[in-house]
């Protein structure tokens, strides 16, 4: 899937786990960056993802993830 | 505004809601949990921030959503922050320093309090949590009773926290402490740790008893985040309903549940002593040491549960373990023990230093300084006060003692600025305590991630080692006669 169609629908899980309207992602965003991205949030943004993209993140994955921009690369490759 | 919680905070609350989780109410089960004590109902947070917020005249709470971010726990000094934009919403914020511990978004519209004719006897379908395992998750389950708080312990809990109910109604109050219930006792029940709630009120006036329906919408296996739809319903129909999220601890995976069988006898004639010996790690070696033929005193200080079960997996083993309880930070208590250990065994070879206090996320800031304070005291004391005094004996028979430590010395976790340094204290009181004891062999442990009760959370318990795996690594270091004195790493 491409990133432009990814950023938007990720935009929105951001907005609605950390219930800010005005919240973008971009690649280099991680958790410092946002206000309340604690573990709860980090496992809610996952499992957002997961359902909204209909893919499967395995635990290497999710360790593995240093910023919103490696989110997007990981989205991307498992997606159509 | 300060809000501190405490024991009678509880007991309204379970009195009220109906909800009587153990997480809540029970010291013994809640030292099992990653929490390592009893945490404060997620709901009871929001309720003790209400009289804060200013209510807008002829206006009532319609919509609600709280993230609760982490469990808030007993006799600490949580900051409410209010945010009134405007006349329509307030956002809430719980804080303990810097970090946000629970965050709330009511939204208001015109409309007028109701006050409901709660029965004199509270109603719910359970007085125990439900335990579900993960397998009952698959058929999506669906669970549906009657509800209602008792008039009395209703209206004491809203007293005790000062919420007026000609302001607010009843209608939130009912519906959070219902999702609380539900939560905690139906779905899924014992091992919530409950994280968030949407809620959107339809109708203020309310029939009590009422019927709840709280419905799987998902369940991850990696996280255990359940999410479900909860509705509430009277003989009108359906007044309020929302979404639920909770995190569903596994069972419990680093009790001593696994099969430890007799081993050739490489540790026969060792006398060890282990402080903390009930569970996780120290449990995990003195049950390594027993499987050898070595024969353990095991020391505990509250998990008697615990050391029972140690003590009974102990008993098909060829060596011999006795635990005792007592406080080992304690100079006194260990000096007592030293000369039943002297009596007894004659001898010390091997002393293990495993306990230290759960451990909490703090920061260096002004509002954890006294918690971080007491943190290295008290941990420092676990170890200072055990070498202090049988130091002696582990000397005269030329044996080891080992420390155990971390690898969070090295890279230090934000949050464990308490932890790093008791660890990094530890350190320094063993090393130094090695040069004036030239004929025993130090070791310090500096671990890893390691599954215990305290590190069971989704996050921690990825890639983490068992407690057993590493007892029996470690142990190989203290076997047979010191080869060298001094101080030596593992990890």
């Amino acid at each position: 899937m491409d990133r432009n169609v990814i950023k938007p629908r990720l935009d929105a899980i951001f907005q609605d786990i950390f219930d800010d309207p005005l919240l973008e992602v971009s690649d280099r965003m991680m958790a410092a960056d946002v206000e309340g991205w604690d573990s709860i949030s980090h496992i809610n943004l996952i499992v957002a993802v997961e359902k909204e993209f209909k893919i499967r993140l395995t635990t290497a994955e999710v360790r593995g993830l240093n910023n919103v921009g490696d989110l997007m690369v990981l989205i991307s490759k498992k997606t159509p | 505004v300060i809000v501190r919680f405490l024991e009678e905070h509880l007991r309204c609350f379970s009195a009220a809601s109906l909800d009587f989780n153990p997480a809540h109410l029970s010291e013994s089960y809640a030292r099992r949990t990653s929490s390592g004590q009893r945490v404060v109902y997620g709901m009871l947070g929001l309720l003790a921030c209400l009289r804060e917020i200013q209510l807008p005249a002829h206006q009532i709470p319609f919509e609600l959503r709280i993230d609760l971010k982490t469990p808030l726990v007993l006799d600490v000094d949580y900051a409410i922050s209010i945010e009134q934009g405007d006349s329509s919403s307030a956002k809430v914020m719980l804080r303990d320093g810097s970090a946000t511990m629970m965050r709330a978004r009511l939204e208001f519209h015109r409309g007028v309090p109701f006050h409901a004719n709660l029965p004199a006897t509270g109603v719910a379908p359970r007085r125990v949590s439900r335990t579900l395992e993960a397998s009952e998750f698959e058929p999506m389950p669906v669970f549906n009773g009657v509800y209602s708080p008792a008039r009395l312990a209703y209206q004491k809990l809203l007293t005790l926290l000062r919420i007026d109910r000609n302001v607010w109604g009843d209608a939130l109050p009912l519906a959070a402490l219902c999702s609380s219930y539900v939560t905690g006792m139906e779905l899924p029940g014992e091992r919530a740790t409950y994280s968030g709630l949407r809620l959107r009120i339809l109708r203020q006036a309310v029939d009590v008893p009422f019927s709840f329906r709280i419905a799987l919408d998902s369940y991850n296996t990696q996280f255990g985040l359940v999410q479900s739809q909860f509705a509430l319903r009277d003989a009108t129909g359906i007044w309020a309903e929302g979404e639920i999220s909770a995190i569903a601890r596994p069972p419990r995976c680093s009790g001593i549940t696994a099969q430890i069988e007799a081993g050739s006898g490489r540790f026969a004639g060792i006398v060890a002593l282990i402080i903390g010996a009930s569970r996780g790690l120290g449990a995990a070696m003195a049950l390594e040491l027993v499987a050898e033929g070595g024969t353990v005193v095991g020391v505990y200080a509250q998990s008697q549960e615990d050391a029972d079960e140690v003590l009974a997996t102990s008993n098909r083993l060829p060596g011999r373990l006795v635990m005792e309880r007592g406080d080992a930070s304690d100079l006194d208590w260990c000096i007592a023990l030293k000369s039943r250990v002297r009596a007894e065994f004659g001898r010390l070879d091997l002393l293990v230093c495993s306990a230290a206090p759960a451990i909490q996320p703090l920061r260096v800031e002004e509002a954890y300084y006294g918690r971080i304070q007491a943190y290295i005291a008290k941990g420092l004391a676990l170890v200072a006060a055990p070498l202090s005094s049988f130091l002696e004996l582990v000397s005269a028979s030329g044996g080891s003692v080992m420390v155990i430590s971390s690898s969070a010395v090295e890279e230090p976790p934000a949050v464990w600025p308490h932890y790093v340094a008791l660890k990094a204290a530890v350190e320094g009181f063993v090393r130094t305590a090695a040069v004036g004891n030239p004929k025993v062999t130090f070791w310090i442990a500096r671990l890893g991630r390691m599954l215990t009760d305290l590190s069971d959370t989704p996050m921690g318990r990825l890639d983490a080692e068992t407690p057993q795996s590493v007892a029996r690594r470690i142990l190989e270091h203290a076997r047979g006669q010191a080869v060298s004195t001094g101080v030596r790493f593992c990890s």
